[in-house]
């Protein structure tokens, strides 16, 4: 899989990282936890890296239970 | 008839892995061309090849070789999985090794420390230089059990030539022998001896 077929999750904190990671598990999408890329913040933090095809069904489960995030494609 | 395998940007096994499929697929004498864009993974195809009477040919342009095979048919049966014809040679590895102690980093809360544990071998991936090997032991074990994302981490940077070892002890003091997904189990004997060797440790 290229990074083209990737997205990426920012949060906000990282308590929403790990929420939403709990969201993703139980709706059985593959995904990574990986450090924000420095373009996106130069703060230290970590974000959700996903298939562009699983987009719709994470994101419906993310609005589902209220968790704020932008989604951008990985590696640009 | 002609088939391509296209296996340009993979690393090995899945170079053999989709040419022993792509063996099993095709018909008598069709002839299937697999491209790979490294020589290592090259090498391991020729020698899988090879080693299963299959002809082929093999030419090279711009660090693209490409592999064109007369098949033997649907009934090829090859003599070993082809992922044991896997070896790595990568110049990205250096004389480091990663120790992880737990698995989690640092203390504290231990569900933030797990994910940084699984920020920090999914980034090792792409940083310049990676370790020789990582070393796990105590819960640092359970990194590497089947079904987790940590232990598709370690077998990418496995597949990269990073070796895994995992402390003996620990697997069994978990019981997690039969789930294990990556990593040579090994003893306190041969631990001690590479945190003592004098190489670079790294500890997250």
């Amino acid at each position: 899989m290229s990074r083209e077929d990737k997205l990426l999750i920012l949060f906000e904190s990282i308590h929403k990282v790990m929420l939403a990671e709990r969201l993703i598990v139980k709706i059985y999408k593959p995904y990574q936890i990986i450090p924000v890329p420095k373009q996106y913040s130069s703060e230290c933090g970590m974000c959700i890296e996903i298939i562009s095809s699983d987009k719709d069904e994470i994101v419906a489960e993310l609005q589902r239970n209220e968790i704020n995030f932008n989604i951008v494609k990985r590696g640009l | 008839m002609e088939r391509i395998v296209d296996c340009k940007g993979l690393l090995c096994p899945q170079p053999l892995i989709l040419t022993k499929r792509a063996l099993k697929e095709v018909v008598k004498g069709e002839i299937l061309k697999v491209i790979i864009d490294n020589a290592t993974s090259c090498q391991n195809v020729t020698r899988f090849l090879t080693d299963n009477n299959i002809e082929f040919k093999t030419s090279e342009a711009d660090g693209v070789y490409t592999l064109t095979i007369i098949t033997p048919g649907a009934d090829f049966s090859p003599k070993k999985e082809a992922e044991e014809y896997c070896e790595i040679s990568n110049p990205k590895t250096v004389s480091y090794i990663v120790q992880i102690t737990s698995d989690f980093i640092g203390s504290g809360n231990e569900d933030l420390g797990r994910i940084l544990m699984k920020g920090f071998l999914n980034t090792l991936p792409d940083i310049e230089e990676l370790p020789s090997e990582i070393i796990c032991y105590n819960s640092g074990v359970l990194l590497a059990k089947k079904g987790t994302d940590t232990a598709k981490s370690l077998l990418k940077l496995k597949n990269m030539g990073v070796k895994i070892t995992l402390c003996g002890t620990c697997v069994d003091f978990y019981g997690i022998k039969e789930e294990i997904e990556v990593g040579e189990i090994s003893n306190m004997l041969y631990i001690a001896e590479k945190l003592t060797s004098g190489v670079k440790v790294v500890k997250p």
